[in-house]
């Protein structure tokens, strides 16, 4: 990775970023920075706003005040600077679905210019590795779920992006392909790389981010590592406990329980 | 759409078997939430407004396009009723004895038009049917098999339920008016009724030929070869149909010549699809001099039959269109991994190839800017004598005037495709330039026409051919112009997936704007034209000096356009 594409600044700078849907607050003043060879973990509940930070943070919607900056430009000023150091798993992978992966490649490969000698052995390494080679020439229509999903992976890390923000990429995959994919991203953090991750999937989120920022209702609630979090929250035991600390649901999840397994009772009439 | 599926519940309780009119409803439901979910899954990625608000637009926007292809289609049963109440009272000069004939073949074109018009529209939307596993909503209510059949059947009706009432009801209504009869009516009804069934089997049959054959063949050169035949047979079938759509005010004083043409073989035709129905409708109604053409009655109810047998049968295959059932993949030959590595122009151009190739829907996009020509350039050809400088200003003109917009449709191939390619490190107007230059590429047929022509007949000036050239260039400009303003309209400058059919009104508009666009530089030679005649009094200085005023105002076309896109594309 040279320098010239890596920029100046930070992977991504988000300052009090603030998006709203009508009257719905989808995020509140999120400010965060993700550094090079880092992993940042984004958690949150349901509907807490991580997706839309994401899109807000690959230039695919604006935001309605504040400002995030990639590599030091911004997404919305120089969205083209940006989407070339991004490589982006959307939380919806869409693709075009009539094609096949290999046609999409080509066409992916030609659009962002890449060298074909480089891009090729690198494209047969990782398709290697997510044991994908089966699916190559299948319209993309026919994929399973897991399977789209490497797609969309894969396209992400074509061009071998200094960035990669992922949204919930390991959603269903199977054991042997999320174990491929956490080496893939320490590689790439090894290599000086940045990653945005939002993820639902604690232990995976404990194991491998450097830093995790957990949002609830659009805002920050804690931001920094396992250790430090774990302090904060004064919460002991696993980043679950920490979570649901955070987001003040511990209790709430405790009294939910008792009156589940009350409702759920067999004999209860 | 949460209220829809508590509705549906409702309904579904209390009923054991599902009704028609039940199901009609929850049809209803099913339809527009296929058209919502085309619409979302096609936004999503810049997904910048309400959902609240998609919603709403949405179902304003199915409603305006209904109501706007309905109206076309009754206009088109006015011009039935017309050609029929006119032949009926000699105002074309039919002979009284060929009167029958006339009428029976009128009756069929329509009907054949009709056919044709849902099997096209059908077709089109059959993409979203499957694209959003419509059917599946169906599987998920406690309803048995057959029922989850008829609303999956009821669903794919109701996404252009206006449109086909129009048919059924307008024709036969436009009939009655003008021949006054009753009975007459009711045989056109039933003649449609018919034909509405036959369209609806005849396009599941194509739907599940192109998402069985053409989905699966990937990457095989056979594939290819085979898709490329059935695509070609589908557009030269709807060629057809279009050509008769356009050349319809031509037709009408031909048709007693073809009508009475074909009367030595009509005893045989009359077994075949439409004049079968052509032949029973004048039979039924009792036009003066009609022969007992029996037997046709056996032809009609065999259609009948084969339309209901067929609108049955259809129920389980939209079953399986619409989860997705039908679509296999071969045996699967892993080939090595290798990346071809393009120009961006070529890969732009050649995944709307392949996409285009792909989908039936699409297919036919590709081929409508060659339709809107070919009427004209046949008009042109018909002309006899030699051509002369006005006759290449007009036959030339028109179709660029027609052609700009088109590029549109080639914008419509992303679909949902569009959201990716968002993500790529590519600008709006390098995207819509890629579309454009396609459109371009196709426009050159109109000078390669010009020259055609004149193999033919003499011309009367070498500037014609000057001219047919600098179309091309008025082309490419007025189609970056439309998809520039279509951008703009339908995504506020950004890009966004859509679907032509839910958009018709805005590409209507976009059209007329287009066309007066297109036009820009013939009005310059005109202008420098006239200004060069009354300076120099010589017609050949004339003509360059209007030539010189039509790239004038291809350039001014140009300036138009680089300003429209930088101000109006949120990327420009
Ligand atoms: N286009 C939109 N219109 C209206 N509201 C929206 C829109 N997009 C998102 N929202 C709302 O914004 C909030 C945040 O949504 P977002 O998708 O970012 O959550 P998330 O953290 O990714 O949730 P999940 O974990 O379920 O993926 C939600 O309340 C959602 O309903
Ligand atoms: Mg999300």
């Amino acid at each position: 990775m040279t320098e010239s594409i890596m920029g100046n600044g930070y992977p991504i700078v988000s300052t009090n970023l603030v998006r709203h849907f009508g009257d719905t607050v989808a995020v509140d003043q999120l400010s965060f920075r993700v550094q090079a060879g880092e992993i940042y973990g984004l958690l949150g509940p349901n509907g807490a706003g991580k997706t839309t930070t994401v899109k807000m943070v690959s230039g695919l919607l604006p935001p309605t005040e504040g400002h995030v900056e990639v590599f030091g430009f911004d997404p919305m000023i120089q969205p083209i600077e940006v989407k070339k150091r991004i490589g982006l798993v959307p939380e919806d992978h869409i693709l075009y679905e009539s094609l096949t992966p290999r046609e999409f490649f080509d066409f992916v490969a030609s659009v962002r210019q890449l060298d074909q000698e480089h891009i090729e052995k690198r494209i047969t390494s990782l398709v290697e590795a997510f044991e994908f080679a089966e699916y190559y020439d299948k319209p993309i229509a026919v994929l399973s779920h897991g399977n789209r999903q490497k797609a969309s992976i894969l396209s992400a890390l074509v061009h071998d992006p200094p960035l990669l923000v992922l949204d919930e990429p390991f959603s269903g995959l199977d054991a042997r392909t999320v174990r491929v994919l956490k080496d893939v991203l320490n590689i790439h953090l090894e290599n000086g790389g940045g990653i945005l991750f939002s993820s639902h999937i604690l232990e995976v989120a404990e194991s491998l981010c450097n830093r995790i920022g957990i949002i609830d209702k659009g805002k920050m609630v804690a931001e920094g590592t396992v250790d430090e979090l774990r302090e904060m929250v004064k919460a002991h035991g696993s980043l679950e406990e920490i979570f649901l600390r955070a987001v003040q649901q511990d209790d709430e999840v405790a009294q939910t329980v008792k009156a589940l397994r009350l409702a759920l009772a067999k004999n209860s009439d | 759409m949460l209220d829809g599926r508590q509705d549906v519940s409702e309904i579904i309780e209390s009923k054991q078997n599902l009704s028609w009119g039940d199901a009609w409803k929850i049809a209803g439901k099913i339809a527009f939430e296929i058209q919502f979910r085309s619409a979302m899954s096609m936004s999503q990625g810049g997904m910048d407004q309400l959902v609240e608000k998609q919603i709403e637009k949405a179902r304003a926007n199915t409603k305006r396009n209904k109501g706007f292809v309905s109206f076309f289609i009754a206009m088109l049963a006015g011009v039935f009723g017309l050609i029929i109440w006119s032949t009926l009272n000699g105002l074309l000069g039919t002979l009284v004895e060929n009167r029958w004939i006339t009428i029976a073949f009128t009756v069929s074109v329509f009907n054949l038009i009709g056919l044709g018009f849902l099997v096209f529209w059908g077709l089109m939307i059959s993409t979203s049917f499957i694209s959003t596993n419509a059917a599946s909503i169906g599987h998920y209510l406690p309803l048995s098999h057959s029922d989850t059949g008829k609303l999956a059947l009821l669903a794919y009706i109701r996404l252009f339920d206006a449109q086909m009432f129009t048919i059924i009801i307008g024709f036969p209504l436009a009939y009655g008016l003008a021949t006054m009869s009753i009975i007459g009516a009711l045989a056109c009804f039933v003649s449609f009724l018919i034909t509405v069934g036959l369209a609806i089997t005849l396009m599941l049959i194509l739907a599940l030929y192109f998402y069985t054959r053409i989905q699966t063949t990937g990457g095989s050169r056979l594939g290819s070869i085979i898709r490329i035949i059935f695509i070609f047979l589908w557009v030269v079938a709807f060629m057809g149909l279009s050509f008769s759509f356009q050349i319809l005010p031509y037709i009408i004083p031909l048709v007693e010549t073809f009508a009475v043409l074909l009367l030595p073989v009509w005893f045989i035709i009359t077994f075949s699809y439409p004049f079968s129905l052509g032949t029973f409708v004048v039979l039924i109604s009792g036009v003066h001099g009609t022969p007992a053409l029996w037997p046709d009655i056996i032809a009609v109810i065999i259609y009948g039959f084969l339309a209901f047998v067929g609108v049955r049968w259809s129920r389980r295959f939209l079953l399986q269109i619409g989860t997705g059932s039908i679509i296999q993949t071969g045996p699967s030959v892993v080939r090595p991994v290798k990346v071809k590595v393009s120009s961006t122009s070529i890969a732009l151009l050649r995944k709307d190839l392949r996409i285009a190739l792909r989908t039936p829907g699409q297919a036919i996009m590709f081929f409508l800017p060659i339709l809107v020509m070919v009427p004209i350039f046949l008009q042109f050809f018909w002309d006899a004598g030699y051509v002369y400088v006005s006759d290449v200003l007009i036959y030339v003109v028109i179709p660029t005037m027609m052609l700009g917009f088109t590029s549109i449709f080639f914008l419509s191939l992303e679909a949902r495709g569009m959201v990716y390619t968002l993500t790529l490190p590519i600008r709006t107007e390098r995207i819509l330039r890629s579309k454009a230059q396609l459109l371009t590429c196709i426009s050159v047929v109109i000078p390669l026409f010009v020259i055609a022509v004149s193999f033919f007949k003499p011309f009367t000036n070498p500037i014609s051919f000057a001219i047919a050239f600098s179309q091309i260039p008025v082309v490419y400009v007025s189609a970056m112009i439309s998809l520039v303003l279509f951008t703009r309209i339908i995504g506020g400058g950004r890009l966004i997936g859509f679907e032509i059919g839910q958009h018709i009104t805005q590409m209507i508009l976009v059209s007329f704007i287009s066309a007066f666009i297109s036009f820009i530089p013939i009005g310059f030679f005109g202008i420098f034209w006239i200004i060069g005649s009354i300076i120099t009094g010589i017609v050949e200085t004339a003509h360059i000096i209007g030539f010189a005023g039509l790239w004038l105002g291809i350039l001014l076309n140009y300036i138009i356009g680089k300003i429209l896109a930088r101000s109006l594309l949120i990327d420009g």
